[in-house]
Parts: C-alpha cells; structure tokens; sequence
C-alpha cells in the first residue's frame, strides 16, 4: 500500500529546511537592505568585502547555494576572516554573516560544515537571539544527519519563551514538529501530545493528527482513533496557500523550477491526507462490523487520488459485508481492468473468486482465477524484464535525472520510446499522477522503494554527483581552452617580437646616437667660435648664403673687368654687401646666448630621451630574448586539472556505490514483489484445484464435505505460517 | 467469511505500518556506518568542488580580465518601493554591452539586499563613458524609463562601478546613479 504521509514527507522536508532558512534570513536582512545602496566605502578592500557578500545574497535568495558558497568562499579567500569585516549595514542583530554561511551550508547539504559553524556561532555569541537561532539550526542539522540524541538536546536548549520571542510562526511549527518526532522515536510522548501546541494553519498538525490516529489503532483505543480520523477526513479550510504565498514563495518557486514541476498544489497535499485518513477510517469501520458506515467512508475517497485503488478494494468488501455480491463484483471487475498490476489490481481476481463462489458460481470462479493466473504469469515475466534494467548500468543515473519530487517515473524503455504518446501525456504532477498511474511494475515498485529516506536521499546523491560530474568535465574542456589561449598568446608575442627584429628597431638607436654626437660637436664649435651661426634658424642660414653668392659673384664680375681692362665697379656694391654682412653678423651675436641655451636645452632634453629609450630597449631586448611560455598560468591550469581529474574519480566512485547499492535495493523490491506475485499464483492455482474437485465431487454426487474456501480472497501476506499450512494440507 | 475478515485485518495492519513509516523516524541501520562515510565523502566531495570552483574563478579573472583593464558594473537595488525593475541596458562608449531582464526571483533578490554583476569586461585605459538605461514600473504603475550617465578614467587598476536604484521620500520616485566605487 502506498504511504501517502511519508510520500509528502519527504518531499516536504528539505523544503522546510530550506523554508526556515530562508525565514530566518528573511527577518533578518529585510532590515539590513534599507540603508545598503546608500553606503559608501573608500577602502578598495571592504569594497570587495561587501561586493563579495552581497553577491552571494543574491545568489542565495535566488536558491542558488552552489554560487552563494562561492561567493563565500571567494570573500574569505580574498581577506581573511572576511566574515567579521561585513559591514553593519548587511547585518541583522541575530543572523550573523557566520550563521548565514552555516544556514546555507545546510541547505546545500554540507551539514557537518553547517554543524561546526553553529556550534562556533554558540561559542561566540552569547546575544539570546543569536543563539536561539543558532541552536534550532543545529538541531535541524542533526536531525537531518539522523543524530536524534545530539538534535533532542539542541532543541531542549530552546525555551519556550525564546522561541516564542525570537523565531516566527512556521519555525516554531517546524521546532515543534521535529521535537514531536523525536519524542515518538525515543518514545517520551505521544504525538497527540504537541498537537495543541502548533498553531492552527501549520501543515504538520494533519500529519501528527494521523499519526496520533494510528497510535491509538495500535492501543486498540478504537472508538478515539475513529474520532480522530473522522476530524482529520471532514473537509478544513487551509491557510497554508496563503502561507507560502507570503516569505516562503520564494522558496517553494525555486524548489518547483528546480523539480520542473510549476502544478503542485498545497491543498492538494491536505486533500490526499483526508483520503487517507477517509481509507483508514474505512478499514476500521470494516473490522468495527459497521459495513454501512465504511461504505459511505470509502467513497469518499477521490479515484484519481493516491488511494483509490485501494478505497474501491475497501468499497467491495464493504458492499461484500452488506450482501451486495453484485455490487462487489462489478466494483473488483473494475480493477481487474486497470492496465497496470498493482497489489489492488491482482488481489481484486482473488477477491471476485470469493465474491462468485460466495454467489454460488464456482464455474465463474474458477474463470476468474484463470485470468488471474494469466495476468500473475505476466506480471512475473515484467517483473523479470524489470530486473534486467534494473541491472543495466545507465538505469539509476537515468532514473536520477528523470525523477522528479512528485512523480516517480521510470525512465522509459526502448519499446515504450517508440509508442506514439497522446498529446498532453507528459506525467510531471501531482495530478497527473493521479490521472496517469504509473503502468509498469517496475514504475510501480520504484513509487513504493523511493519511498525510504535512504532510498530517497541515495538518489538524491546520484543526482548530485551527475551534476558534479557534468559540471567538472566542463571545467577540463574550459582549462584546455585557456592552455590553447596561452599558446595562441605566447605565438602572437614571438611573432611581434620576430616583426620587431625584422624592422631593425633596434638598429636605430645607435644611427640617433651618432647624429646627436655630430650636433653636439657643432654646439661645441659655435661655443669655441663664439659664433651662433650655426644655431640660427634656417631662414638666416639661407640670407647668410644669398650673402656669401652674392660676394663671390661680385668677386668674380671684378676679375673679369680687371682681365678685360674695364672699370671695375663702383664701390656702392661692396659697400652694399660688407652692410648685409654686418646687419647679419650684428643679429647672430645678438641672439648668441639665447640660441646657445635654447640648443644646450634642447640637447639635454634629447640626451635624457636617447638614454630612456636605450634603457627600455634593454628591456626589451630582455624580454624578446626571454621565451614566453607563461609558465605560472600553465602551472596554475595544470594544478587545477590534476584536482579536476582527482574530483572526477572521486565522484566516479561515489557514485558506482551508490548506484551498486540503489539496484541492490531496487533488485531486492522487485525480488519482493515477484515473491508475493507467486504467492497470489499459488493461492489462485491451488483455489482451483479445489473448486474443481468440488464440481467433481458434486457431479459424482459425493457425500464428502466441501473444502473450506478459506483461502480464497487472501492475498499472500496473511500470516504465512498458516497459509503454508493449508496449502500442505491440500497438497 | 473467514477470508473476508483475514484479508480486512492485513489491510489494516499494512495501513497503520505504513502510517506507522511516516511518524516515525528510521530506525538505525546495520550498515548506517557505510551510509555515514558515503555522506561524509559527498560532502568532501561538495567541498572541493566548491574550492575548485574559486580557484577557477580567480584563474579566469587573472586570464581573461587583468586588473590593467578590467571594469565591473554592478547594480544595487534599494528598497524599491517606488520602482519595479524590468531591465536595464547598459553601453559602454555608446555600445551596447548588457541587455539585462530580470525575473521576480531576482528583483527580490536585489531588494532583499544583493547585488547583481551586471557586466564584466576589459577596457583600455583612458577616459571612457557608461550610460545605463533603466526600464521598468514606477509609482502609479506608470511605465518608467530612465537613464544615468558617468564619464570615468579607467586606470592600472581595475575598475568597479556601480548603478543604483534608490527610493527618494521626499520626491516619492525612484533615482538613478552610477557611482564608482
């Protein structure tokens, strides 16, 4: 039979951990934010702090602890004991930075690291907040590790008035749920005990109702636990919608993204609870002799829901009770035609058996128990072809990344992949759970196995390590890509140094030098001179040789005059040039100083260049000469791809147990299922062995007296010992 | 009737130990030592993943975006009362670098007091302008678009920017900045 309740547990609980979490940091940052943009910070350093931290808030309130770690991580490896440094405004007076780590760590499942930081927030502070806060998240961290002892102590170390004071409604619920758990376990008190104790909108108060219920079942207290499952089954108006509507919305959308399922309803949670409690009230009322009133019980159960199944097995044995064979009949016809074998589809053959032999028709019986023995022998041979994909290698990580919260699906088979699917056939909720059953065996026992914590929480870490696993192959690829960036960047270097020799750069430098070397030489002159010729601009330069032209042609025409016994010229021409020269030689030791300094400044300046360009050529010289092969970063890649590689196996192990270990279990349930299967075989086989001798017996007007038909409608878990015996007898 | 009754009883008693699995914690294990070392090692595991993931952090900022050049632009949101933040566009010397919408999930985010990178990059050194438009719902469901503009000096050392989203009282309307931090 399918528990609903631990079904909802567990998919409730990490939420709730994660609910508190992210209640508690809610109160405390919703403060903190306020004056956040407004701050302003100067020291590079507590800016860096503060981006760090920040950024891990938004990682973390976007359900992201993976980033949220980082960022932490990255904080602390960029200052040490970063933590303390996180400025006033990001805090709140009860959740510290510290505890923010710790609450995260949590969440992301690194509990022992989430213990060892509360357990240091508890030394640290002594403020009753914080270590209000402090103990309830330890308590949750080794209530989640199984440390019940060490949970119990941590919760009792909250009194009720902290808790009253200091944590808000739902982790109070949460407190006092875990504490109403851990009572039952060590059996200290009763789960009725906390029950008024919660407060009235909490979603774990149907929880322990039920199980109150069933405590009382167990003490044979029948007429209470009817009481209690009667209030537990009448309709409730819930508030819990509204509730996760408010601070925990965000939560509860991450988990649902997160799970690829956006149509999982809260009140379809207390609906499948009331169904329950409806088909456990029925099944006492059943064995209270009150048929009638389980009659009216059972239909009250939803068909499409988790336990309607087995509500319509109940309705046919209440309408069996009440004499109404015909009704019973149709209704385990009804399930005898489900397409799936379930325990309720299998038991209803037996249970028609009965129903018709009690009408007086064995030949009909003995029908029905034939089918059933054809739909047994199917069921086996699934049961088989179950097995071997069970063993298959790829099986559990498939099942891993194909499961969601709700719906427990087995990965499709070949076969099944090659079926046309109807459109809008895709089981992703809750509710199309319901509409759609799971249809192979194997589904079904992977809905019941997945059930157990281990189960489940194996699982979970196959999930994980998937993940890992996937997450660090991509690493490699992104560390191979930077060793070929480094290549492509060292390649580009040589080439430029390469282009830079080809240009003769170098040799350029020396040329400079000499030319410099002869100005200099010509400064020294004029100084020596006194004469700054030389340094006047080119326009003198040019007047100065128009001067000398026009001197040498006048001393040229004077010769040929002269060799032609002329007249030589009039002294006007020489008087003209020897003015010339002197208003020229007049300006060149006016500006004399001026240029000599303006050159000698001008010198230095080029002197001062010429050495720095010498000293960066070295530098660069060097490191031409130098090979670029990046050799730190190639070291920090490769140091990184070793522990990549390490990582690797080390996920690869971990995840080759526990895939061993999940088939094993899996392999075990179906080993289980076949078991009881067989059973039902035998029972049906040996059922009509005995009608049929009956018939003959009859037809052969015998005296003897009928074989009791006690073990027909008896499935296969009624205490064996004595079915043993009666199947022995009748062999 | 015998039957009858023997199968009501098995389905009772499946009934209440199945409830019984769902209040009661699991029992200790035989082979809970395993499953404790199996836990332990997935955290190591966690752990490490979490350490490399650091290191790669820091070896892909030293490789891809040296201080010389880096700019970070981050964006900060401040209570946010008077301002529903849709998108931001960011450009860089009037280029488009960041094209940014944001989901519910993230504008609580913001709200509850992180901070987004919006863009990383490298940029010369020099004298650089970043212009960052805002698109959103302001008071009165209006829609809302804005802008903010800085002009900053990108030197050795890396550069970190931030636009902030405020709430102005007085006003009652949001206000934009670009600071440099």
């Amino acid at each position: 039979m399918r528990c609903l309740a631990q079904r909802y547990l567990h998919k409730l609980w990490p939420n709730i951990l994660r609910g508190v979490v992210m209640a508690l940091l809610s109160l405390g940052l919703c403060h903190a934010q306020q004056a956040s943009v407004s701050s302003v910070n100067t020291d590079p350093k507590q800016v860096v702090v503060e981006k760090y931290y920040q950024q891990a808030l938004y990682a973390y309130f976007q359900g992201d602890f993976a980033q949220a770690l980082l960022y932490l991580a990255l904080l602390e490896q960029t200052t040490p004991q970063a933590l303390t440094l996180v400025p006033t405004y990001l805090r709140n007076e009860a959740l510290e930075p510290l505890l923010l780590k710790g609450a995260i760590s949590l969440a992301y499942g690194l509990e022992d690291q989430a213990a060892a930081i509360f357990q240091q927030s508890l030394q640290q502070y002594s403020d009753s907040e914080k270590r209000t806060f402090a103990w309830f998240l330890l308590g949750q961290t080794y209530y989640q590790q199984g440390r019940f002892e060490q949970a119990q102590q941590a919760f009792l170390a909250i009194t009720a008035d902290d808790s009253l004071v200091y944590l808000d409604q739902t982790s109070r619920d949460t407190l006092l749920y875990s504490q109403a758990q851990l009572a039952a376990y060590f059996g200290t008190e009763e789960p009725g005990a906390w029950l008024s104790k919660l407060s009235a909108d909490s979603i774990y108060l149907p929880y322990l109702q039920y199980n109150q219920a069933l405590v009382l079942l167990q003490q044979g207290k029948s007429q209470e636990a009817i009481t209690q499952l009667r209030q537990l089954a009448e309709p409730q108006q819930s508030s819990f919608g509204a509730l996760v509507d408010g601070w925990l919305s965000p939560l509860w959308q991450a988990d649902e993204q997160r799970d690829g399922d956006t149509t999982l309803s809260q009140d379809e949670e207390r609906r499948g609870l009331r169904d329950r409690a409806n088909l456990s009230l029925g099944y006492v009322l059943l064995q209270q002799n009150q048929a009638p009133e389980a009659y009216r019980v059972f239909a009250k159960v939803r068909r499409a829901g988790l336990d309607g199944d087995a509500a319509l097995l109940g309705y046919g044995w209440a309408a069996a009770k009440n004499d109404e064979l015909q009704t019973a009949l149709g209704i385990w016809q009804a399930l005898m035609q489900l397409p799936y074998d379930s325990s309720f589809s299998l038991e209803a053959y037996l249970a028609s058996a009965y129903a018709y032999e009690q009408a007086f028709a064995p030949k009909q019986a003995v029908q029905v128990l034939d089918q059933g023995v054809k739909r047994f022998n199917s069921a086996l041979q699934q049961i088989q072809l179950a097995k071997q994909q069970v063993q298959k290698p790829a099986f559990i990580v498939a099942l891993a990344n194909h499961i969601d919260a709700q719906r427990m699906d087995v990965p499709p088979t070949d076969a099944q992949r090659s079926e046309v699917q109807p459109p809008g056939s895709a089981k992703t909720g809750f509710t199309q759970y319901a509409a759609q059953p799971a249809t192979t065996i194997l589904s079904r026992v992977v809905d019941a196995v997945v059930l157990s914590n281990d189960f489940r929480q194996k699982l979970d870490a196959v999930k994980q390590s998937v993940r890992i696993q996937q997450q660090l192959e991509e690493w490699q690829q992104r560390l191979v890509s930077y060793h070929v960036m480094l290549d492509e960047r060292q390649a580009a270097r040589q080439a430029e140094a390469k282009n830079m020799l080809q240009d003769r750069i170098f040799d350029r430098l020396p040329a400079l030098q000499a030319k410099r070397d002869e100005l200099k030489q010509q400064l020294e002159d004029s100084r020596s001179q006194n004469s700054s010729v030389s340094l006047m601009s080119p326009e003198f330069q040019a007047w100065q040789q128009r001067l000398t032209g026009a001197k040498l042609t006048l001393q040229r025409i004077q010769s040929r005059r002269q060799a032609l016994n002329q007249a030589p010229l009039d002294e006007a021409y020489q008087q003209r040039l020897a003015r010339i020269e002197g208003v020229l030689s007049w300006q060149a030791s006016e500006a004399y100083p001026v240029k000599y300094w303006q050159t000698q400044r001008l010198l230095n300046d080029v002197d001062d260049a010429l050495y720095e360009a010498s000293a960066q050529q070295q530098d660069l010289l060097s490191v031409i000469n130098q090979r670029p092969d990046y050799s730190a970063q190639r070291n920090r890649i490769e140091g990184l791809q070793q522990r990549i590689a390490q990582q690797q196996t080390t996920t690869t192990s971990i995840q080759n147990t526990l895939r061993a270990e999940l088939t094993k279990a899996l392999h075990s349930a179906l080993q289980e299922q076949q078991a009881a299967i067989e059973d039902y075989r035998i029972q049906a086989q040996l059922a009509m062995v005995r009608l049929q001798d009956q018939a003959l017996q009859q037809n052969q007007h015998s005296t003897l007296p009928a074989v009791p038909s006690a073990d027909i409608g008896r499935p296969p878990m009624l205490g064996s010992g004595q079915n043993e015996v009666q199947r022995q007898d009748q062999r | 009737m015998t039957a009858t009754w023997v199968l009501l009883t098995v389905l009772l008693s499946q009934l209440l130990l199945s409830g019984a699995q769902a209040q009661q914690l699991d029992a200790p294990k035989a082979d809970e030592a395993d499953d404790n070392q199996l836990a332990s090692q997935l955290q190591q595991l966690k752990k490490e993943v979490i350490a490399l993931n650091r290191d790669l952090f820091i070896l892909e900022e030293d490789l891809l975006f040296p201080s010389s050049t880096q700019v970070v632009v981050f964006l900060a949101v401040d209570v946010g009362d008077y301002f529903k933040l849709d998108a931001v566009e960011l450009k860089i010397d009037e280029q488009t670098v960041s094209h940014y919408l944001y989901t519910e999930k993230q504008q609580l985010a913001l709200a509850k007091g992180g901070v987004q990178k919006l863009h990383l990059a490298n940029l010369p050194q020099g004298k650089h302008e970043l212009t960052a438009f805002f698109i959103g719902v302001g008071p009165h469901d209006r829609e809302y678009k804005r802008a903010t503009t800085l002009s900053f000096e990108k030197g050795s050392d890396a550069k970190m920017l931030e636009l902030r989203i405020t709430d102005t009282t007085a006003t009652q309307q949001p206000e934009f900045t670009v600071v440099e931090l």
